[in-house]
């Protein structure tokens, strides 16, 4: 016990990074369950953790009422970002949702409100790993529970064929909606656990690189693979310190790595086990 | 009476009017058979009826309410089904997903719901678990009228059902298909294979070039002069 609090004191940052980005790598997991690749995960963190620092420093919410508002606030903006990009598909709408992303970046940058790119300081340390893992296995439970869901089917069916899918009944837009606004929300989560244990936020934290790093989780977990996600995210996010040592070359192999799964095991990390029985043909 | 009925229908693609003005009523219970050439405007008649291609003209009525203009997943809940030329099951998911996925909009359909649904298509034996796309053909075209009929409709359009289907596979989709409008629901059968339609169809509609060229029973329609030369070729 003396001896995993040792390991925690010295690596607790990175035991709340893996937590946050398996958060996130859930979020765009939950995108691709239906086809979309909606990349705007790292612009959904962003709004809520601007929300939630905002509300709770400058207007001296209690944190309790400031995270609920940034994570819906979240959830209604990834609502409405799938209506513009309705009739998107595939890597257009990869590009449209990039581009929200950096329109957000860009928003936060200029406003005073946001700290611009000097960045919001004092950020009281509210949340802590206890927090961060406990949202992780709520989001996770949830999301297991509803694996055979009428939704979770629907889902699968819009990414499988939209027009059959709307043939037998399913309103494919609602579909994209919904899920968006989910993927909102649990970004948002991860926005706000985020903001509230690291304790100063720049817009450069929410940019395309690390949209980019979540892509990276998925892929590597498994790309309709909640439990994939999760455990690339937890690889991905572990490998570049494991390899420290190789300074500014370490991220060469989070590459090689990616390179290695696309070539020799396409289906990821969840590749290896079986996920929910409607799921299997993707395994 | 939740009967079909399109009337003046027009589909236009670009200057092509791919179908002008076809007028036609499926009524519950009865199987009304539709042929004609390749490129004569079949499936996109069955696509201007599901949505799937919008009307330049005319409309589409079911039970007294109108379909035109609805997206293809409000007029499927509101009880037209139907299958597709190509098969279009959702392949990687299991043959049990693909039927709850027909009767997604009304319930959670029970395996003894998919059950009986496969034993009424003639799939008794056929392993729920097993991933749509790793089926036979003739089990594929099978397990996607199973899913159009999970869904409870009013109306079933068959696109070619019958294509790539021997002939012992063919008697028992006639078979399939007369208790299928046995049990109250109007067909509208898309056929090329003659002696099925002349086998299960109570009328039937030939189109050419995107007009309505006949219409009547089985042997009207194979008596018209009109039919047996622009179609037929010679009396069947």
């Amino acid at each position: 016990m003396h001896d995993l609090l040792v390991l925690y004191t010295r690596y607790h940052t990175l035991v709340d990074q893996i937590g946050i980005n398996a958060i996130l790598a859930l979020s765009l997991a939950i995108c691709l369950r239906a086809g979309q690749l909606a990349l705007a995960q790292a612009a959904f963190m962003g709004i809520a953790a601007y929300i939630a620092a905002i509300t709770v420093v400058t207007y001296a919410w209690p944190l309790a009422l400031g995270a609920p508002v940034a994570v819906a606030a979240s959830a209604i903006v990834g609502g409405l970002l799938a209506l513009p990009v309705e009739r998107l598909r595939g890597v257009y709408l990869a590009i449209a949702t990039i581009g929200f992303g950096e329109i957000v970046r860009i928003i936060a940058y200029n406003l005073q409100v946001t700290g611009g790119g000097d960045g919001f300081n004092g950020i009281p340390p509210l949340l802590s790993t206890a927090w961060i893992y406990a949202t992780l296995a709520v989001i996770g439970a949830l999301l297991y529970g509803a694996r055979r869901s009428r939704f979770a089917l629907a889902q699968s069916v819009t990414r499988e064929d939209e027009a059959a899918a709307q043939g037998v009944g399913i309103d494919t837009g609602r579909v994209r909606v919904v899920t968006l606004a989910a993927a909102g929300a649990i970004a948002g989560c991860a926005g706000v656990l985020y903001a509230f244990t690291n304790f100063f936020l720049t817009p450069g934290d929410f940019a395309f690189g690390r949209m980019e790093q979540i892509l990276v989780y998925c892929v590597i977990g498994g790309v309709t693979s909640p439990l994939g996600a999760v455990a690339g995210a937890a690889v991905m996010t572990i490998l570049p310190e494991a390899f420290r040592f190789l300074h500014d070359f370490r991220d060469v192999l989070s590459g090689i790595v990616l390179l290695l799964v696309i070539v020799f095991a396409p289906g990821g990390i969840a590749g290896l086990w079986k996920t929910a029985p409607h799921e299997r043909a993707h395994a | 009476m939740n009967a079909l009925t399109l009337d003046g229908v027009v589909v236009r693609f670009g200057g092509v009017d791919a179908l002008g003005g076809v007028s036609l009523r499926v009524d519950p219970g009865s199987i009304v058979g539709l042929i004609g050439p390749n490129g004569a405007g079949k499936t996109t008649l069955v696509n201007a009826t599901t949505g799937m291609v919008p009307l330049a003209g005319g409309s589409v009525v079911l039970g007294g309410a109108r379909l035109d203009g609805l997206r293809p997943f409000a007029i499927a809940r509101r009880g037209v089904a139907r299958t597709y030329q190509n098969i279009r099951l959702f392949g990687a998911l299991s043959v049990q997903d693909n039927i709850r996925a027909g009767a997604i909009r009304r319930h959670d359909t029970t395996s003894q719901e998919i059950r009986a649904l496969l034993e009424r298509v003639g799939l008794r034996d056929l392993d729920g678990a097993a991933v749509a796309s790793g089926l036979a053909y003739g089990d594929q075209r099978r397990v996607e009228i199973a899913r159009a009929l999970a869904g409870s409709p009013a109306i079933l359009m068959l696109d070619e059902p019958a294509a790539g289907m021997n002939p012992r596979e063919t008697s028992e989709l006639a078979g399939l298909v007369r208790a299928i409008a046995q049990d109250g629901i109007g067909v509208l059968l898309i056929e090329h294979d003659v002696g099925l339609v002349r086998a299960v169809c109570d009328r039937v509609v030939v189109l050419n070039f995107g007009i309505v060229l006949a219409e009547g029973t089985p042997d009207a329609v194979a008596r018209d002069p009109a039919v047996v030369e622009a179609y037929l070729g010679a009396a069947v």
